[in-house]
């Protein structure tokens, strides 16, 4: 059989983004509690992540907006395997690709559910992981009925 | 048909499989010694190199250093090609472009890695992932690099409602190409169940929907088509190619399903015209898989499957040797081996192969055309090449 990913899995530390000059606005928000990204002043496009034009009308004029922080699930795998040494005790954990209302797509985790009660198509809303005192990770949890 | 200028002469392959037990510079050095070998040139007729860069041993410069490892500090050309998996046929495609533009007229392709064994630099696993991968926005979360190709598969399988028993076709399909192969990293014959038993990795794929995970290298050689008619082997025609680039980051796909195979079908569709070959001219297909989701994605796209019917086009053993198109004949990602760079290097390898014939039992009868497609980064960037042995 292919090879124990173990032998890939061997960092201890959690990875974690680091904001540059160009991000921080972005986790700025994350750190407290608001999900901001980039909107086109142009033609209303949001985009993540982070970059200098819209790719839909090429437009270099943003403005940081604050978004409801909610979606839908549009697809997802529950990963079993860790990443890193760091995840060994967090798998089965599920990363998930999320549509927000403002027609963006971010990838996260979607937590505080069952793995296998994930479906694509599920109303979820963003919730905060404070990993650090720089760090605030954006992750999503099922919308309670 | 297209009258073919270049000609795919010399093919080699090092130490692939399991733990090689080296250092991808190495595996670099057989497989081009092997190459040049089967071609019938020495170290000192190539004027171009192409390397296809080493996840373990990456370097700014790999192919200038590569060259130097090799011991042909002179030539007139060198690039690295970095398209991922989908290195093996751009690589091509640019030797093709730098021979008829009269940079050199013989270029060595030569790719290792060492992905399984991981002897080299020791870069932390973290950093090799970021290579590829956001550190900022995708690696925080956890997902392995085949997670990407997960959220691929889950959403097919959600629009077309395919199911984990039929998808699991390709995975057993591939391996009885495999077992034809005495190369074969996994030649055990398998069955759907083995697949549907096999350990969950990243749902829905389980160990059996993955690639291997390999060391080895290749090397190929490319030349004008009047230089080939001299050598040793008998010369694989490139009679067409395509290319089609998107998004670097597979979330930012438009949608998973129509725009992906889109992309697929932009680049199979310039390749067809330029080779001035149809799809029923196909004697044998090739498709970069990483995981089995590629390979359906990858027949649709090329034409050969109708849209949302990949799945059912490879039931009943048609893409295996003896099918009506059989696909990776060597048993591809899944089976023969996946080195990382060199895993779909080792494709057009087979391709070659097949288009020289006497292949025994693998043999696809009276090869004549083959198509192959390589793909990379999540399905996101594509290039496919038509390949005869008749110009």
């Amino acid at each position: 059989m292919p090879m124990d990913l173990e032998v890939v899995a061997t960092s201890q530390d959690r990875p974690l983004p680091t904001p540059n000059s160009f991000s921080k606005p972005f986790w700025d928000g994350t750190k407290r509690h608001e999900l901001v990204l980039q909107k086109c002043n142009e033609c209303g496009t949001f985009r993540y992540y982070p970059r200098p034009r819209c790719p839909e009308c090429l437009s270099g004029n943003t403005e940081w907006t604050k978004v409801s922080g909610r979606g839908t699930v549009y697809s997802y795998t529950i990963v079993h395997r860790p990443l890193a040494r760091w995840f060994k005790d967090k798998v089965p954990l599920v990363c998930a690709v999320i549509e927000l209302d403002e027609g963006v797509r971010m990838v996260s985790n979607v937590e505080n559910v069952d793995p296998y009660a994930v479906t694509i198509g599920m109303p979820v809303r963003v919730i905060y992981d404070d990993v650090t005192d720089e760090i605030t990770l954006p992750k999503f949890e099922p919308v309670p009925a | 048909m297209r009258d073919a200028d270049i000609a795919i002469v010399g093919i080699g392959e090092a130490r692939v499989g399991r733990d090689a037990g080296c250092t991808s510079w190495e595996l670099h050095a057989e497989a081009v010694e092997t190459a040049l070998d089967d071609a019938g040139l020495g170290l000192r007729d190539v004027d171009g190199l192409i390397s296809c860069p080493s996840t373990i041993d990456d370097h700014a410069r790999h192919h200038v250093l590569l060259a130097e490892h090799l011991g042909m500090p002179w030539k007139r050309y060198t690039d690295s090609s970095r398209v991922g998996g989908a290195s093996s046929t751009s690589a091509v495609r640019d030797a093709a472009n730098i021979i008829r533009s009269g940079l050199a007229e013989v270029v060595l392709i030569s790719c290792a890695d060492s992905q399984r064994s991981t002897i080299g630099r020791g870069d932390t696993p973290v950093v090799k992932m970021a290579h590829y991968h956001s550190i900022d926005y995708e690696i925080p979360y956890g997902p392995l690099i085949i997670s990407l190709y997960a959220l691929i598969a889950q959403r097919w399988m959600h629009e077309y409602g395919w199911t984990p028993e039929k998808v699991a076709e390709v995975a057993v399909s591939q391996r009885y190409n495999a077992s034809l192969h005495p190369g074969a990293q996994e030649r055990t014959p398998i069955t759907i169940q083995d697949v549907l038993n096999s350990k969950p990795i990243t749902d829905p794929l389980r160990m059996l929907n993955c690639s291997l995970i390999s060391d080895g290298g290749t090397a190929l050689v490319v030349t004008t088509r009047e230089r080939a008619q001299s050598l040793k082997q008998k010369p694989v025609y490139v009679l067409g190619m395509g290319n089609a680039y998107s998004y670097y980051f597979c979330w930012n796909l438009p949608d998973y399903t129509d725009y992906v195979r889109m992309l697929v079908q932009t680049s199979a569709d310039t390749a067809f015209a330029q080779a001035g070959v149809s799809r029923d001219d196909v004697d044998l297909a090739f498709v970069g898989d990483p995981a089995d989701i590629c390979t359906l994605v990858g027949l649709e796209g090329m034409g050969f499957a109708k849209p949302g019917e990949g799945v059912d086009f490879v039931q009943g053993g048609r893409i295996r040797v003896g099918g009506d198109l059989p696909v990776n004949t060597h048993g591809g990602c899944l089976s023969y081996a996946h080195p990382g760079a060199p895993g779909q290097h080792l494709h057009l390898i087979e391709a070659v192969r097949q288009l020289r014939g006497g292949l025994g039992d693998r043999q696809v009868p009276d090869a004549k055309i083959a198509a192959v497609h390589g793909d990379a980064g999540v399905l996101t960037s594509h290039c496919t090449l038509i390949l005869g042995n008749d110009r």
